[in-house]
C-alpha cells in the first residue's frame, strides 16, 4: 500500500503543479484502476477510530459510550451537510472525525501525564487542533463550490449542487 | 536491580553520584524499600509500554490521515479544483481529462 500511496501522491502532485489534461487524466486513470482504495481507506479509518476510542476510554465502558456518543453526534452533524455517495465529502468527514479524536487523545494524554507532558506531546496537541480547524474550513469551502458533477468511474461520482 | 545470592534475593538501586554510577543497597526482596522499588519499576515499565503503544497508534493515525488527504486532493482535481495555501482554486483552461 505504501508504494501505491507514493505513486498516487506523485500523480496528484504533478497534476496540481502542471495543471493540464494529461496529468489530471493520469490521476483519474489511477483512481479508476484502483476501485478498492475508498473501501480500504474506510476500513483503515474505522480500525484506527476504534483503537483511539479504546485508548481514550482506558477500559471504562461508561467513558467509551460517552466518546462514541460524541463521535456519533459529530458525524451526524457533518452528514447533514453532505450528499450521500459523495466521496470527496465522505473523505473530509472521515478526516474531521479522525482529527477530532486525535485532539481528544492529546487532551487525555496531557491529563494523564499532568506536569510531565513532553514538548513533542504539546506539539502534537497543537497539530491536532490546527488540523481539525483546517479540515472544517476546507469542508466549508468545498460546500460553497458551484455545481460539479464528475464521473470518476464505476459507481462513484463527485456531485455538488449549490 | 534484583540480585540473586544463594537462595536469597537482594535489591539495589543504581544512582549516579558526582557522575559515577553507584549501587545503593535497599534490602532483601521482602523489605518495604525493595517492594516500593519494585512497584516504581513496574509502574515505569507500564508507562513506557503505554507510551510505545500510543506512539504506534499515532503513526497509524498519521498514515491514515495522509492517505485521506492524498485521495481528497485527487478527487478534488477530478472535480476541476485544487488546493493551494489552504484555498480551493479552480483549474483553469484545458484541464479536464
Amino acid at each position: 500500500m505504501d508504494s501505491q500511496l507514493t505513486e498516487l501522491e506523485k500523480l496528484v502532485h504533478d497534476a496540481e503543479v502542471y495543471r493540464h489534461a494529461q496529468k489530471t487524466s493520469a490521476v483519474q486513470g489511477y483512481l479508476d484502476s484502483h476501485p478498492e482504495l475508498p473501501q480500504y481507506t474506510r476500513n483503515l479509518t474505522h480500525e484506527i477510530k476504534e483503537k483511539i476510542i479504546y485508548h481514550l476510554s482506558n477500559g471504562d465502558s461508561t467513558k467509551e459510550v460517552q466518546i462514541r456518543g460524541e463521535v456519533e453526534a459529530l458525524q451526524a452533524h457533518i452528514a447533514t451537510a453532505q450528499e450521500p455517495g459523495n466521496i470527496l465529502l465522505t473523505l473530509l468527514a472521515e478526516e474531521i472525525t479522525l482529527s477530532y479524536l486525535m485532539m481528544r487523545q492529546s487532551d487525555a494524554s496531557h491529563a494523564r501525564q499532568y506536569g510531565q507532558t513532553s514538548t513533542q506531546a504539546l506539539r502534537r496537541a497543537d497539530t491536532a487542533h490546527v488540523r481539525l480547524m483546517r479540515t472544517i474550513r476546507t469542508l466549508a469551502s468545498i460546500q460553497r463550490l458551484p455545481f460539479i458533477n464528475v464521473n470518476i468511474g464505476g459507481t462513484q461520482q463527485i456531485a455538488m449542487t449549490h | 536491580m534484583m540480585v540473586q545470592k544463594g537462595t536469597s534475593t537482594y535489591c539495589y538501586q543504581s544512582v549516579r553520584v558526582d557522575g559515577k554510577p553507584k549501587s545503593i543497597y535497599l534490602g532483601a526482596s521482602s523489605s518495604p524499600q525493595a517492594k516500593a522499588y519494585e512497584q516504581r519499576k513496574e509502574e515505569k515499565k507500564q508507562q513506557r509500554n503505554r507510551e510505545e503503544e500510543l506512539q504506534r497508534l499515532n503513526e497509524q493515525l498519521e498514515n491514515a490521515l495522509k492517505l485521506i488527504k492524498i485521495m481528497e486532493r485527487g478527487y478534488l482535481l477530478l472535480a476541476g479544483y485544487y488546493e493551494r495555501k489552504s484555498e480551493i482554486r479552480k483549474l483553469q483552461g484545458d484541464y479536464c481529462g
